[in-house]
């Protein structure tokens, strides 16, 4: 959610999108050209008052019609080939489940058993493999400055290598209609430094801790109670629901409900209290909490680091 | 009389008063030769006019009646859904956070948006401006089966009603104009609104079919006498073209639409992945149509341009071969691209790399037709009057397209511009830059010959120039924003997105379109009582439609045409001499026979004359029959399964009583007569040569339609290591090798009956029907009851779906097969059809011929596939 | 081309009309696209079909070798059709415009050919 995320495909950070852009000023450098050449020849043409019956139909037909796109087509369909073989190569260093939910991202390493949301955390500088799939309709996994796009289809696992050549945060995102909140369905890839990323897959095996505070302890009774655990896990809590995002590690993440919103307590509060509102159509229930249980219930959430 | 232009400059060539010297001087310019009037132009009139009155107006079949009603029920769709919906999904972007409009509304607005574009604007359009003019321009007097044309235009009226009708009902389709399975399965979209989506359109889809068989036969056979293939105007070529694409790329998603919604409403299994469907099989028939109707609507619109330019430079279009090859070719690669709208689903790299292959090469003849107009812009004198501008401005936008085109088409580079606003901004800068660009060039051109007004030059130009600067900054900005990672379908933005600038400036951009149409709409109203008059031959072209008057009569040509050249007004001093046969056949058409609407058949090659038969007049029946089509949609939509049937026996009743044999008006020895003058034959009874055609386009027709159900069956077949279903018992083969065998001797008896009346022999025709029928019917009661007693439903499994949807589809042909062998026998039992009368039969015999063939396949594939593993 | 093409070949006392036949025509005007079309309409399904098979292991019905041959001798198949389409085409006689309109695709539609097979090769089964 932070502007500096920013940056498009054009500004490639990862080695797939690095060998699309190259592609890509190859094809504006070509259609610049080509679009100069008609352009030229178009006004050129509509100035000259040619009086004579000579014509030039020949020439134009074999330069422009045949020699010039014939070139242009040769010289664009070796750079797409070309750039198509070299994108499989090295075995993945991580394997990440990438499941497509409407609207949210589940994210699973079976390697380490991590689970989480609406995030990827992946070592810096090493292919990472995601095994994409949907539960429910046609996704698509687009981070601009990785890799290309990439669709999450109900019945088949497509694998996406992607590698982030230097440790930050990348904007990603669904790139297919899939329905009503297609638009919040956001996602952020973070990449560490080896150190960071054991550290972080470390701290993510870490079950929840009990709730110490006694409204944190009434929180996760009230979660326990309305049925919250049907949908979500919080390992460490006997929750194992998995319609919804897996929270054991919620406060951990920047952003909840799809990227729509930042990971706050007074953000919280506005979802919880009518997830509807903040977008229409999600499928978490409204939970019918009184404003006293709300409170405990983020006392509890909080502790979710 | 005010003749409005821009100021002069003679920089670009004669604009300013020049071209009220050049326009108003070929109003009477003597070089150009106009069709002559006969002495019989009023009765003829009367006999072409449909009938007054509201009946009159359901029953009307004449072309003109039913391509202007296309066109303008295309453009009251487009300012509806092309015009509406993108004001306010512009409003709602043009800032980020925004909040005008729902994410409901939103998805409602792009997929109607996106509908009703590609389905109710642009076919309409082009269709209904080719049922228009093409008699005009090939020196025809009709369209060769009227009917049908009427029943194209109700159709298509009517589904684009039933479509719009979700409104009411406030289930607007909402999955997008693509509908992609999963999202627009039961499970996902359980409501109306895409069940409006598939019926709709698919109502509007028929129409469209219809249209494009009238298109095809028109322009092969129904010609001026002289009229060589290679002489065909290159509007004309591309309207061939583009019809027969109509064919083979409608037809597929009629059947795509049709599983969908067996899948939606009957609860079979094509798409849904647990149970052996395939979302992907969705995309592929999807976008078999989807990628030829890129080229369907851009066809017609460079067929457009090949007219309008030539004469606005004064010069024949270069490398006329070259330009029909290039749109020849453009036909067939267009069919090779589907999957290019499929590079992020996962394919394999190696059906990745030649799809990618086929999809760059179709540069190549587009890269003909544009260099042939810039070799034609370059050896002439451009004349800058608004049609022409038009032309320029297409030119100059649709090559951005063209160039970004190839760009997608580059596998990589499309993994990030697929489904981002890149791909928006391209698809826009083809279909605005590409096709309605065009549009408004052949508005403006041909508007005189309708109305006899010139539209008003002032206001062109300011049409124009808000149009070309509009579209430009409202789209270009767009692959900017794409490429900075901003995905399609969303109803909005976050601020931090970066994006804001941009979609900005995009929504300011419809300061200047909105104006721009707005001029457009005025200056078509105005013109239309204060323009200045036109001659026949405004603009000094060259095609024949500019000798007749402006506006022409209801016939058309009185006196036929006689073409010796590709620019017939350009080379020919006079239109009516020629060859002595020809002129004395279209002196003869003049003034005989004046009491039914007789058109002339040619060679498809050579353009000589072939027969001379009688064109169908006015009926209710297709209106009916559309009646009963959308009825049938209607009803499954509200799932009243017996409307359904109820709208089946409209349709059937109501396509028997079109097609009973009327009294041919004339005896044998009357047509006799005029042949014996002539040497061409007469069929006072409905021809020959022009229902053959049918009957063939008919049966490619259903073979594609066949392919289309084969293609879904192997899919699913190589999506399901096991098939049958692990349990499913395979086939027996015993009745299936029965079923077939009544087939063939179905399709031999009804074969043998038509030769019995090419002997003249009716008893033999009767009993050759007869017995054909009593086959057929054993063998579809047969296949039925097998179908039905098969120990698995269709909807257990897409094992099952596929199984007992095509032994249906085999069932359904060989049913409407059965009943055109019914009828044509209780009409040859009554005494009609003779040696020379004998088209009906003729029809049924080559309709049962390929049933005959399709129904062995099918059924071959049903019992044997099963059989086949590895 | 000749202003003046010849009398019809209709005898004006058949009763079916007889047409000079247009298959010809259409066979050297169009069969140069039709082979293409054919040609990768084969080569797109055998693939599919070999990597189906890859995909579900055992539902073989194309090996990855068998994908390579089929390609290599439908492409050499399928430029052989366009050549002999060309050949036959110069020899018949017809009208000129529509010979050189089906000269052109004949070559495109073998230059298409060859390119959407070397893709293919180029890249590799599946």
């Amino acid at each position: 959610m932070q502007g500096s995320l920013v940056r498009g495909a054009l500004d490639p950070r990862g080695s797939d999108a690095r060998e699309i852009a190259a592609l890509w000023w190859l094809l504006l450098a070509l259609g610049a050209a080509v679009f100069a050449v008609v352009a030229v020849a178009l006004f050129i043409g509509a100035r000259r008052n040619s009086t004579t019956d000579a014509s030039t139909a020949r020439r134009w037909m074999l330069g422009g019609g045949i020699v010039l796109p014939s070139t242009v087509v040769a010289v664009v369909l070796g750079a797409t080939l070309w750039a198509m073989r070299s994108t499989a190569e090295q075995p993945p260093a991580v394997e990440v489940e990438v499941i497509g939910h409407q609207w949210w991202w589940e994210v699973r390493y079976p390697d380490h058993g991590v689970v989480t949301a609406n995030e990827i955390h992946i070592p810096a500088g090493e292919p990472v493999a995601l095994r994409l799939q949907s539960a429910d309709v046609i996704h698509s996994l687009w981070i601009p400055e990785l890799a290309g796009k990439l669709d999450l289809l109900p019945e088949r696992v497509n694998t996406l290598v992607i590698d982030a050549s230097s440790p930050g945060e990348y904007a990603g995102r669904c790139a297919e209609f899939c329905g009503l909140q297609h638009a919040n369905m956001d996602l952020v890839v973070v990449a560490h430094d080896a150190a960071g990323f054991t550290a972080w897959v470390a701290e993510q095996r870490t079950p929840a801790a009990d709730p110490a505070t006694a409204p944190a302890q009434r929180g996760l009774v009230t979660f326990l109670a309305h049925d919250c655990a049907s949908c979500h896990t919080i390992s460490g809590a006997s929750a194992g629901g998995e319609t919804g995002p897996d929270l054991t590690h919620l406060m951990g993440r920047s952003s909840i409900a799809g990227g729509l919103l930042d990971t706050t307590v007074p953000s919280l509060r506005e979802w919880i209290t009518d997830p509807h509102d903040v977008k229409p159509g999600v499928l978490m229930p409204a939970p019918a909490l009184t404003d006293a249980e709300i409170d405990d219930l983020l006392a509890y959430l909080e502790t979710l680091e | 009389m005010s003749f409005d232009v821009a100021a002069p400059s003679d920089r670009h060539g004669p604009i300013g008063e020049p071209v009220v010297d050049e326009v108003t001087g070929l109003l009477t310019d003597p070089t150009t030769p106009v069709s002559a009037p006969a002495a019989t132009t009023e009765q003829l009139d009367r006999l072409w006019d449909d009938k007054p009155g509201l009946w009159g107006r359901l029953t009307a079949v004449q072309n003109d009646a039913v391509g202007r009603r296309m066109m303008l029920t295309g453009f009251f769709f487009l300012l509806l859904g092309g015009s509406v919906d993108s004001v306010v999904m512009r409003l709602q972007l043009a800032r980020p956070d925004s909040e005008i409009v729902g994410p409901q509304l939103y998805n409602e607005l792009f997929t109607n948006h996106g509908s009703v574009t590609m389905f109710l604007v642009i076919l309409p359009i082009f269709e209904g401006f080719a049922i228009l003019t093409l008699p005009m321009l090939l020196g025809s007097r009709e369209m060769p089966f009227p009917r049908l044309g009427a029943f194209a235009y109700w159709t298509f009226l009517m589904g684009g009603l039933l479509y719009y009708s979700s409104t009411l009902f406030s289930a607007v389709p909402d999955v997008g104009w693509f509908a992609y399975t999963p999202l627009s399965g039961p499970q996902f979209s359980p409501d109306l609104n895409v069940d409006f989506w598939v019926l709709g359109l698919g109502v509007a889809e028929i129409g469209a079919i219809a249209g494009a068989v009238e298109i095809i036969i028109a322009v092969l056979k129904l010609r001026a006498p002289g009229m060589t293939l290679a002489r065909l105007p290159l509007y004309a070529w591309a309207m061939l073209i583009t019809a027969f694409m109509i064919l083979f790329a409608f037809t597929p998603l009629i059947v795509g639409s049709l599983l969908l919604e067996l899948e939606r409403g009957f609860g079979m299994h094509f798409f849904t992945p647990g149970a052996g469907g395939s979302s992907l099989l969705w995309q592929h028939l999807f976008w078999i149509f989807g990628h030829p109707e890129v080229y369907i609507q851009f066809l017609p619109a460079t067929g457009i341009v090949s007219m309008v330019l030539p004469v606005m430079v004064r010069r024949r279009i270069a490398g006329y071969s070259w330009m029909v090859a290039a749109m020849i070719g453009i036909g067939f690669l267009s069919f090779g691209l589907w999957a290019h709208h499929m590079f992020t689903v996962g394919l394999p790299a190696i059906v990745l790399a030649f799809f990618a292959a086929a999809s760059m090469v179709i540069a190549i003849p587009a890269g003909v037709q544009f260099f042939s107009w810039i070799a034609t812009i370059w050896d002439g004198q451009v004349r800058w009057t608004t049609p022409m501008l038009f032309v320029f401005g297409f030119m100059i936008t649709f090559v951005i397209g063209g160039i970004t085109g190839v760009m997608v088409a580059a596998v990589p580079f499309d993994q990030q511009a697929h489904d981002s606003y890149f791909v928006v901004g391209h698809l826009h800068y083809v279909l605005i830059g590409g096709v309605a660009f065009p549009i408004f060039a052949g508005v403006y051109y041909w508007y005189p010959k309708f109305t006899g007004r010139m539209m008003s030059e002032r206001l062109g130009r300011w049409n124009f120039w808000l149009l070309f600067v509009g579209v430009h900054v409202t789209f270009f900005p767009m692959h900017i924003v794409g490429l900075l990672g901003m995905p399609r379908r969303i109803y909005t933005y976050p601020e931090d997105a970066g994006w804001g600038l941009w979609n900005l400036i995009s929504s300011l951009g419809l300061l200047l379109i909105l104006p721009g149409i707005g001029l457009f709409v005025l200056n078509v109203w105005w013109s239309r009582k204060h323009g200045q008059r036109a001659g026949a031959n405004p603009w000094g072209a060259d095609s024949l439609e500019w000798a007749l008057p402006s506006p022409p009569p209801q016939q058309g040509w009185t006196r036929l045409p006689i073409v010796h050249s590709r620019h017939p007004l350009w080379d020919q001093d006079e239109l009516h001499r020629g060859d002595d046969r020809h002129e004395q056949l279209a002196h003869a058409l003049g003034r005989w026979p004046l009491k039914w609407r007789a058109v002339l058949v040619v060679g498809t090659g050579n353009g000589e004359p072939e027969e001379v038969f009688r064109v169908a007049n006015t009926s209710i029946w297709p209106f009916v029959t559309a009646l009963g089509t959308v009825g049938i949609f209607a009803s499954e939509l509200l799932k009243l399964r017996l409307g359904a049937l109820l709208g089946a026996a409209i349709v059937i009743g109501s396509v028997v009583m079109w097609n009973r044999p009327s009294p041919p008006l004339m005896t044998e020895e009357e047509e006799l007569a005029f042949e014996r003058d002539h040497g061409v034959p007469v069929r006072a009874s409905g021809s020959l040569v022009v229902a053959r055609w049918g009957m063939a386009l008919a049966i490619l027709f259903v073979s594609i339609a066949f392919g289309s159900f084969l293609l879904s069956y192997f899919y699913l077949r190589l999506e399901n290591p096991v098939w049958p279903p692990a349990g499913v018992a395979r086939p027996g083969l015993g009745i299936a090798a029965v079923v077939v065998v009544l087939f063939a001797a179905a399709a031999g008896a009804v074969g043998a009956g038509r030769r019995g009346i090419l002997a003249g022999d009716r008893a033999r025709l009767v009993r050759g029907l007869a017995i054909g029928s009593a086959c057929a019917v054993a063998a579809v009661a047969l296949l039925a009851v097998d179908l039905a007693s098969a120990d698995f439903g269709p909807g257990d499994h897409a094992y099952g779906s596929i199984f007992h949807t095509l032994g249906a589809f085999t069932i359904v042909l060989a049913s409407v097969a059965v009943v055109m062998s019914v009828s044509t026998l209780v009409y040859a039992v009554r005494g009609h059809y003779s040696a020379r009368r004998f088209s009906p039969v003729d029809n049924v015999a080559r309709f049962w011929a390929a049933t005959g063939v399709i129904a062995a396949i099918s059924i071959t594939v049903l019992y044997g596939a099963p059989y086949l593993t590895s | 081309m000749s202003e003046r093409t010849p009398i019809p070949v209709d005898s004006p006392f058949e009763p079916a009309v007889r047409q000079a036949s247009t298959v010809g025509l259409w066979v050297r005007t169009i069969g140069g696209p039709v082979v293409w079309i054919v040609h990768f309409a084969f080569v797109y399904f055998v693939a599919e079909a070999a990597c189906a098979t890859e995909r579900s292991g055992s539902n073989g019905f194309v090996g990855s070798d068998a994908l390579v041959v089929a390609i290599v001798v439908a492409t050499v198949v399928a430029m052989a059709g366009c050549g002999a389409l060309l050949v036959t085409a110069r020899r018949a006689d017809g009208d000129r415009v529509m010979a050189r309109i089906g000269e052109v695709l004949g070559m495109g539609a073998a230059g298409a050919t060859l390119v959407t097979g070397l893709a293919a090769l180029v890249v590799g089964p599946c």
